[in-house]
């Protein structure tokens, strides 16, 4: 009787002892990793390196100064790159060898609406939270609940525009002149719905073109024969340089607001005469004139020598929303990140960044003017 | 009718900016046989060296004019070395073309990795604009026509009345009876790359100041092409006639849309391909019985 009291308690403290055991909170992998791994996608060839190059500047910015300052959960944080080149295949291909490593916590991902609505199913499958760096709103519903956006959407920025054109600019029979990729498509639709619904105005013509067009003049020649009373141009960076350029010799006499393109210091300083006067929406300028945006630009500019662009800020951001969220969670485990991005609530160099209902971060956008070569803040509109 | 009359300026000096291009896929077709799928990207490198003289250097005009057209013509002789050399006697004759297309995927990285992703700008050698009525255009086009004009004057001269040109002809058509009779074929085909890349990267430096100076340049020469076709390919009157048909086609197209305009010219293309295969002033080779 006694033996089998014995092997009857001898078994209870065996189990409870296993309990407790198995109760431990089992360590992620990701957790044990020597370093905590980022993943980021952008340009390092093609032609849009440009965009790549500011990204990536960005970017490695914030992960040196997360690392001076001692880096995430006693660990330094490791950036690691792939190239997405100049088509949607690259871009994917690129996702996917940083979705399929172990050791990927995050991703920073392109810039380009197209490329990320192509990597969307690749973002559910794998599960990782990716920050995906382009304003398409549609991005976001694609990729759900792993997909999140560091800017303000197009549909934002597109209504903004019309917005400011009509109420600061006196517009009343706008042309709307804009790219023909994704960006351009998605701001000049939603700028034509806000100027067709909130202020009953038809523009004057839809002019698009595309992506590498060189000769503009055929096509502003058209939009001023429509009979317009100014121009609402959507361009990329380089695009808005040459865009300005070939205006100012047709001695346009026409109030003119573009996208965030035309606020680039490159784009300002190639012709400061041809870029007077423009105004512009953008994420943001180095004239934004909060701590944190006057903080970023002057540690910038102590690392590179150059002025940031608002395509530097989109990955400085990016990395920042991540670096806060792995703070939040205690945890560089995606599934962790994943809950922790919804508490994210910081001052970045662009604005506020919290996340609304539709996972877009940013939560104000600006309105520039360019004035004796620089961009200077006119107008500043929350989400 | 301004509108009109600005667009046939604009069509016209966008035509012979092709011209200058198509001439130069020409002059290489008729001399070497080769058809140069990296003739944009050696217009954007012409560019990019009037700005490394012109802007980084600060060279005046004509010093910097001068040793461009020397880099040109040095980059002309690389150029055949290293892209049809080695394979101008290959098996396959496609495999020089295949070259090109090599060379033009490394001279859009190569040029970024030298002088950076920014976008540059050289200034206009001729600033001011001229006005007609409302009309206002750039002088800076009126001297990249009146270059084209040179240019194009320059090579119906050499192939028409200099004997370096029927020398050209001569190996173009048969190497080996060339080489025959005595004529020296690598110093033929070396000049003909020469003075392609002079031509081009001439067109290349007087078109910088009014387009940005970025890879994209390079696609100037899908026109250029078009063009050359239209026109029939190997006819220096079709390269010139073809180009300034695009030119306008392409100007006028904004009438009824603005971004499918490059598909309307290459809509055009094709038409002439199905009414005129042989393009304009191509001669119509028939089959044999």
């Amino acid at each position: 009787m006694k033996k089998v009291l014995c092997i009857v308690l001898v078994c209870v403290l065996w189990a409870l002892a296993m309990s407790g055991a198995l109760a431990e909170e089992a360590v992620s992998p990701y957790d044990q990793q020597e370093t905590i791994k980022i993943g980021c996608v952008y340009p390092l060839t093609g032609s849009k390196i440009l965009q790549g190059d500011y990204t990536g500047m960005g970017a490695n910015l914030a992960v040196k100064q997360i690392n001076e300052a001692g880096g995430l959960l006693g660990k330094q944080v490791e950036l690691v790159v792939e190239d997405e080149g100049d088509d949607q295949q690259t871009t994917i291909n690129s996702y996917l060898k940083l979705a399929t490593r172990d050791d990927i916590s995050a991703i920073v991902h392109t810039s380009i609406t197209a490329y990320v609505l192509a990597s969307a199913p690749y973002v559910v499958q794998y599960q990782i939270p990716t920050l995906q760096m382009s304003s398409g709103e549609e991005c976001t519903i694609a990729g759900e609940p792993y997909m999140w956006q560091t800017r303000m959407s197009d549909h934002y920025q597109g209504t903004l525009l019309a917005r400011y054109a009509v109420t600061e600019l006196g517009m009343q029979k706008p042309a709307i002149v804009y790219i023909s990729n994704t960006f351009g498509q998605g701001w000049s639709a939603f700028a034509e719905e806000a100027l067709r619904e909130e202020f009953g105005i038809e523009p004057t013509g839809m002019f698009a073109y595309n992506d590498g067009e060189q000769q503009y003049t055929g096509i502003f020649t058209q939009a001023l024969a429509s009979g317009c009373d100014g121009l609402i141009v959507i361009a990329d960076p380089a695009t808005a340089m040459l865009i300005t350029s070939q205006i100012h010799t047709m001695e346009i006499d026409l109030p003119m607001i573009g996208s965030a393109g035309f606020t680039n210091a490159f784009v300002i300083d190639a012709d400061p005469e041809a870029a007077e006067g423009w105004y512009a929406v953008t994420d943001w300028t180095d004239k934004v004139d909060s701590p944190a945006s006057q903080a970023y630009v002057e540690a910038f500019e102590a690392e590179y020598g150059v002025t940031p662009e608002n395509m530097s800020v989109y990955g400085y951001d990016s990395i920042n929303i991540i670096a806060e969220a792995i703070r939040i969670a205690g945890s560089a485990d995606p599934a962790a990140i994943q809950e922790a991005l919804f508490e994210v609530d910081i001052d970045g160099a662009m604005a506020r960044l919290s996340p609304n209902e539709h996972r877009s971060f940013s939560s104000q956008l600006y309105v520039a003017k360019i004035e004796s070569g620089t961009p200077n803040i006119v107008g500043v509109i929350d989400r | 009718m301004q509108t009109f009359l600005q667009l046939s300026i604009i069509g016209i000096s966008m035509g012979l900016i092709y011209s200058i291009l198509a001439c130069g896929l020409v002059l290489l077709r008729r001399a070497t046989g080769l058809l140069n799928f990296a003739q944009g990207d050696l217009l954007m490198l012409g560019a990019y060296i009037s700005f490394q003289f012109l802007v980084k250097m600060k060279w005046p005009m004509l010093p910097a004019l001068v040793s461009s057209i020397l880099v040109y013509a040095l980059f002309g002789l690389f150029f055949m070395f290293a892209v049809f050399w080695p394979v101008r006697n290959s098996a396959w004759p496609q495999a020089a073309l295949v070259c090109t297309i090599g060379a033009s995927m490394i001279l859009q990285e190569a040029v970024t990795l030298i002088w950076g992703s920014v976008p540059l700008t050289t200034k206009p050698f001729v600033s001011g604009t001229v006005s007609f009525g409302n009309l206002k255009l750039q002088n800076q086009y009126f001297l990249i026509m009146a270059t084209g004009v040179f240019v194009i004057l320059l090579i119906f001269v050499l192939f028409d009345k200099l004997y370096p040109g029927k020398l050209m002809q001569a190996t173009a058509q048969d190497k080996y009876a060339a080489r025959l009779i005595g004529i020296p074929i690598v110093m033929t085909i070396a000049f003909t790359y020469v003075l392609n890349n002079v031509i081009v990267g001439l067109a290349g430096y007087m078109v910088a100041p009014v387009f940005i100076i970025t890879g994209s340049l390079s696609s100037l020469q899908y026109k250029a092409f078009a063009g050359a076709i239209i026109g029939g390919f190997g006819d220096l009157r079709g390269a010139v006639l073809g180009s300034l048909i695009v030119g306008l086609v392409e100007s006028y197209s904004t009438y009824v849309t603005t971004i499918y305009k490059d598909a309307i010219v290459f809509l055009v293309l094709i038409l002439v391909l199905i009414v005129r295969p042989q393009g304009i002033f191509g001669e119509k080779i028939a089959d044999k019985a």
